[in-house]
């Protein structure tokens, strides 16, 4: 599958949360693109997508491997190497991207501590630019806003040369299950439609995922009062959204 | 999170793939109750959510333990398990499925060789029972196009009492990485809406995916024809979609 994506890999100073945002013109990028594990890494795989080099990634980071150390172990093995583009950061902050000569112009990445922002056959270098700053001047908020602004950013700097169809936004924290996990999978407009699903689920979604079983706490925990929140239809819960039985 | 849910989880008996196709009126269930290993065996955790029973389940299956053994090991562990609805298939076609007796009524399940099915909070019996029957009836589909059929038919015998909110399909083959892998996370009729993505990723997606890099051919395949149908504005591919440059 040929990505022609951008996306930001970043971690959370303050939380140690990792994740992926990533927008591209082809259908159900969060089902390929994106791969992250909790205390181990983020990884954003891209152009004619290998996703290996992502799933041998966080098992490589898990062990404590750097992002730089596990890229460069990668692409040295990867024949296909000229037409993979890869951002990686691991879970002590440390980064590392990859562009290959054989990606669609125009292409390129910037990565810095806690971040890589990456892209190939863009409207032109604005958009990873736009990424890189906005994830960087955005340090005060919670990781998922930060991505999804970073994304915003890159997309209105032009984005995907053949257009836009789907976007992703995934961010592990804690657990083997992700924290948050949105996606826009065929959409005229996928990043806003993310948004949108975005402000549903900080209401409907992110406080039960908080009472979920934990590998330390196997029961979870219960609240009659966010139970009662879900118990009516959508429509008329905080945030809205949904549809009516059939 | 409490997802009052209806869900297939299934196996192919020609290509041995493995999938689960799931709706609920709650935001992004393909995120927490979807679970599939290529080769392994497939999960659907849901009422009060453990995605661990997921997680460990699919390793446990992974050592050769039978979908009910697995069933039966990791509920009596769980003290949550009074909550828990879970259903699971192994890669030799065996099922199992358990519902906690605290779920919200309706609930229950059934199983068969290759296929489990169950819901809660349900309008009625008839979803599941629906569910299974078009599953049974529909084998010589494609699973992806078996599982969709199952949930449509689910759907119109009521689904969730309180209406719906989103849709998710997972399949996976012989690969670390889903065949299929497509979501609706927030819309009105998100099974129809899952329906509509999957006719264009069936065009602009499961061709690629095809092509990706394997195990065994760590270079992938790439076609021209392929590399065409990508390199144009989704509207204009076969099948359509998506949107235009910001």
């Amino acid at each position: 599958m040929h990505l022609n994506t951008f996306t930001i890999v970043g971690r959370c100073e303050r939380t140690g949360m990792l994740g992926v945002a990533v927008c591209t013109a082809a259908p159900g990028v969060g089902g390929y693109c994106p791969f992250v594990r909790a205390k181990a890494g983020a990884v954003a795989t891209m152009s004619w997508v290998n996703p290996y080099l992502a799933i041998d990634g966080l098992k490589l980071m898990g062990e404590g491997i750097s992002a730089k150390d596990a890229l460069d172990k990668l692409i040295a093995a990867d024949p296909g190497r000229a037409v993979r583009q890869v951002g990686m950061v691991d879970a002590k902050g440390g980064s590392a991207a990859y562009t290959g000569e054989g990606c669609g112009h125009w292409c390129g990445h910037k990565h810095g501590k806690n971040f890589s922002a990456q892209g190939n056959i863009l409207v032109g270098e604005g958009t990873v630019t736009a990424l890189a700053d906005t994830f960087q001047n955005t340090a005060a908020l919670d990781l998922p806003e930060r991505l999804l602004l970073s994304l915003e950013a890159g997309m209105a700097r032009g984005g995907d040369a053949r257009g836009k169809q789907s976007a992703g936004l995934l961010v592990h924290w804690k657990e083997e299950y992700p924290y948050i996990d949105l996606r826009a999978d065929e959409h005229r407009h996928p990043v806003p439609e993310l948004r949108r699903i975005y402000q549903v689920a900080l209401h409907q979604s992110i406080p039960f995922v908080a009472q979920m079983p934990t590998r330390d706490n196997p029961l979870g925990s219960f609240s009659a009062e966010i139970e009662a929140s879900m118990s009516v239809a959508p429509a008329y819960r905080r945030g809205g959204g949904g549809g009516e039985s059939a | 999170m409490e997802f009052n849910t209806f869900s297939i989880v299934g196996r192919c008996e020609r290509t041995g793939q493995l999938g689960v196709a799931v709706s609920t009126a709650a935001p992004a269930v393909g995120a927490y109750c979807p679970f599939a290993r290529a080769g392994v065996g497939a999960v659907s955790s849901q009422s009060w959510c453990n995605p661990y029973l997921a997680y460990d389940g699919l390793d446990l299956m992974e050592k050769g333990m039978s979908a009910q053994d697995v069933c039966d090991k990791l509920l009596s562990e769980d003290p949550g398990r009074e909550t828990r609805q879970i259903g699971y298939v192994d890669a030799k076609g065996g099922s199992a499925a358990f519902t906690g007796k605290d779920c919200a009524n309706w609930n229950g399940h059934i199983t068969g060789p290759n296929f489990a099915t169950q819901g809660n909070l349900l309008m009625g019996a008839g979803c599941v029972a629906g569910m299974a029957e078009t599953f049974q009836k529909a084998e010589t589909l494609e699973l992806a196009e078996r599982l969709i059929a199952a949930l449509e038919a689910g759907q119109a015998a009521g689904g969730d009492a309180r209406g719906k909110q989103s849709a998710a399909v997972l399949v996976v083959h012989t690969e670390r990485y889903p065949l299929i892998d497509l979501r609706s996370d927030e819309h009105r009729n998100p099974i129809a809406d899952l329906r509509r993505i999957y006719g264009i990723a069936k065009l602009q997606g499961l061709p690629f995916i095809a092509q990706m890099p394997t195990r065994d051919n760590p270079l992938g395949s790439f076609g021209d024809d392929m590399r065409w149908g990508l390199s144009v504005a989704p509207a204009v591919r076969p099948g359509g979609g998506g949107g235009k440059v910001a």
